[in-house]
């Protein structure tokens, strides 16, 4: 891609990924899918893996 | 009971989309299933593969490569084809013939959304406060050298400076949404809207991209001189720009 803006492009990458397949895009509920519960569990795990990543990047900027 | 097979979903596009070879979650070969001129790009996958990725004891990096797994194939169908609609991680349905009927079951409302994303790319923009460059620490407890009324004025003179600051900061945000949504086909807000002073998707035509990259660099300076911080992702498959919701007896 080209010209990309200045400002703080690609930090955080799966962060910001997760942020956008986890909790959007077209949701599918009801008998023709498996495994829902497997989904929220995901959502449920991603939480936890964005709490870690999120404790990571404040590190240190003592805010 | 849980078949041992399943099929994987990316995304939904046109029906003459084509997808070169191209490996999808668990490694089996990507293809687009067609019914009533739209397309589903999907995987065989095995139901394991996904519970073992769900399972409590599971490694968490495993949700992290499933989601980048899925992103580049929704990325690269989206480059191959034209209009995409991703689906959101983790999304399967028990054969080819569930795949067709969410297709035939909902033509309009797919075709409606492929016009809409047509051509573009979703950015996600936030704006937060970036330390603070002409912070001022609090009054300190009056010293023996000042009298109260001294002191109680200095401190609300502080108060007042950080009121006029927090609506110069409201105002400069209202001013970038301006400036952003007037080159956007559409906006929707983030999640964390209310945590931070700004936090939108914009759906942006491709061919409009030059112009919004130049707006995102105006506002970003701007917001800078008074210690604000603009942070853009993208561009990224229309993801916050889907709006389809399946339910059980279709």
């Amino acid at each position: 891609m080209s010209e990309l803006p200045a400002h703080g492009v690609g930090t955080n990458d799966l962060v910001d990924l997760l942020d956008r397949v986890i909790d959007r895009g077209a949701v599918v509920v009801g008998d023709i899918v498996i495994g829902l519960a497997g989904i929220d569990l995901i959502r449920l795990d991603a939480r936890l893996l964005l709490a870690a990543v999120d404790t990571l990047a404040d590190g240190g900027e003592g805010r | 009971m849980t078949p041992e097979r399943a099929l994987y979903l990316y995304a939904a596009v046109p029906g003459d989309t084509a997808v070169d070879a191209l490996r999808g979650v668990g490694d089996g070969p990507v293809e687009v299933l067609t019914a009533d001129g739209l397309g589903l790009a999907v995987s065989d996958v095995a139901t394991a593969d996904l519970a073992a990725v769900v399972a409590e004891s599971a490694d968490p990096r495993l949700v992290g490569a499933l989601a980048q797994r899925h992103d580049a194939v929704v990325r690269a169908v989206a480059a191959s084809g034209g209009a995409t609609l991703p689906f959101r991680l983790g999304t399967v349905v028990t054969d080819r013939q569930a795949a067709r009927r969410f297709l035939t079951a909902r033509v309009a409302a797919l075709r409606a959304q492929l016009a809409r994303v047509a051509g573009c790319d979703e950015w996600g923009v936030t704006v937060c406060e970036d330390g603070d460059p002409h912070a001022e620490a609090e009054p300190a407890d009056a010293s023996t050298a000042e009298s109260g009324t001294a002191y109680l004025l200095r401190r609300r003179q502080h108060f007042d400076r950080l009121e006029q600051r927090r609506r110069a900061a409201l105002e400069l945000v209202a001013w970038t949404e301006g400036a952003l949504g007037e080159t956007a086909r559409d906006t929707v807000p983030g999640k964390r809207q209310d945590a931070l002073l700004l936090d939108r998707a914009y759906l942006v035509r491709r061919d409009e991209q030059p112009r919004f990259v130049e707006a995102l660099d105006r506002c970003g300076d701007r917001l800078a001189v008074d210690g604000l911080a603009l942070r853009v992702t993208g561009p990224w498959p229309p993801y916050s720009f889907v709006d389809l919701t399946v339910t059980a007896d279709e």
